[in-house]
């Protein structure tokens, strides 16, 4: 049916009637062209109710009339709009319904995503605790290396500034000791003069069997462990591999070559059943022990027998 | 008379279905023709007759279909399928065996008084 006779129909309807129809169609809330053809029809039909009326006020009380007879808008409208879901084909109820379904699958999926992102995870198992079971090894405290290592960490002195940097960080290029400067020289000296008693601890922790540390984690949250005591067992690496260095330029190979092995021993405590972080700083600290070695070897052209005990001690 | 809703609304579809089937009609008509030719014992309403036109499409035992009126207006002329005549034919056959049997039971109650 053409737009012109549906509008044509209308025009000649009383008021009343025109304003029922369209309410009728505002509340069928269905497909426009639907709406326009049940418009269509109501229109036709109050059309030939008023045919036969004589004056303008006829017209009026008859259609008043037939909109009594009609009953509530409302109710038509969603009988109307009932009855002609019904005329759907097949294709397009599946078509619709599977519309829907995708529709409310979406929605379900964004409330979801918002409940997901509003939350706060919960941490149901103590994984820090866990991680200390597995760890912990079974054997005697008295041959733990902790709570030496933690003695010489409390006497640590701080290493001295040269030229506004640390001492390490300027020299950190330097391998030998004849490649340090008179001033750079006398700050290791007396560095390593101020941590003596803290290295000669460190060495005997070096010596037990095993290190285990009670881990600390806010929350009980495994990335929040903390290893404060990890820096610092890197310095003293360092401090005693530079001590083998001046002891070895000073010609006392023994005592370079037990700070080495001391060096190395405590980078095998840092390893094990440890966090990515203790392992990579104790494979760090072998690392060193066996440069610092090599540089020795190097400059003081040892023959095999003046080394043998490093090597035995190594290869135990 | 008034007959209670529930009475007609199990025989409102066999009416249309009747009246469409001597000829088709557009909606007004087809209110007027019920009226007619029950000799206005049966009315049905206004608000009943297209929900009631628009299920017996979807159910296909009538069709609809815009056409122009002999006054020259546009009209949806609505005429019984096939399927509808079948349909039509079971209800008139339940119908006559209803009726035979309500004739039964207020024919011996008119007796008795």
């Amino acid at each position: 049916m053409t737009d012109e006779h549906k509008k044509d129909n209308l025009e000649k309807l009383p008021a009343c009637a025109v304003e029922f129809i369209k309410l009728v169609g505002r509340k069928m809330r269905y497909r426009r062209s639907v709406r326009e053809d049940v418009q269509a029809e109501l229109a036709a039909h109050f059309e030939d109710a008023l045919r036969d009326c004589n004056s303008e006020q006829e017209r009026q009380q008859k259609a008043q009339k037939l909109i009594e007879a009609f009953g509530d808008a409302g109710l038509l409208a969603v009988l109307l709009r009932r009855a002609k879901k019904r005329c759907r084909p097949l294709w397009r109820m599946v078509f619709v319904r599977s519309f829907q379904t995708v529709g409310v699958a979406f929605i379900c999926l964004i409330l979801y995503c918002i409940y997901l992102s509003l939350g706060r995870p919960t941490i149901s198992v103590n994984y820090v605790q866990r991680a200390e079971e597995i760890t912990r090894p079974v054997a005697d405290e008295s041959l733990n290396a902790a709570p030496l290592y933690l003695e010489a960490i409390r006497l640590y002195a701080e290493e001295p500034n040269i030229a506004g940097k640390k001492l390490l960080n300027a020299i950190s290029g330097k391998q030998a000791p004849a490649e340090l400067i008179e001033e750079e020289l006398a700050l290791l000296k007396q560095w390593i003069a101020d941590n003596n008693d803290a290295l000669e601890i460190f060495k005997q922790a070096t010596n037990k069997p095993y290190c285990w540390w009670k881990r600390q984690a806010k929350n009980n949250i495994m990335f929040n462990i903390l290893m404060p005591e990890l820096s610092k067992i890197r310095k003293f690496g360092l401090l005693l591999c530079w001590r083998a260095k001046l002891a070895a330029s000073e010609n006392r190979i023994d005592e370079a070559f037990e700070d080495v092995l001391a060096c190395y021993r405590a980078g095998m405590h840092c390893k094990g059943l440890r966090t990515l972080i203790e392992q990579l700083v104790g494979m760090a600290m072998e690392g060193l022990a066996c440069g610092t070695s090599s540089i020795i070897l190097q400059e003081k052209e040892l023959i095999p027998r003046n080394y043998r005990p490093f090597r035995m001690n190594l290869r135990s | 008379m008034k007959f209670e809703s529930q009475l007609l609304k199990g025989i409102a579809p066999a009416v249309v279905l009747e009246i469409l089937s001597r000829g088709p009609m557009y909606g007004y008509e087809l209110s007027q023709a019920i009226e007619q030719r029950s000799s206005e014992i049966l009315t049905l309403g206004k608000g009943t007759l297209y929900p009631l036109l628009y299920n017996l499409e979807a159910k296909k035992l009538v069709k609809g279909k815009w056409e122009d009126s002999p006054s020259g207006r546009k009209r949806r002329y609505y005429s019984i399928t096939s399927k509808g005549k079948e349909q039509l034919a079971a209800q008139k056959a339940q119908l006559k065996e209803l009726a035979a049997g309500l004739n039964f039971v207020f024919g011996r109650v008119l007796t008795t008084a």
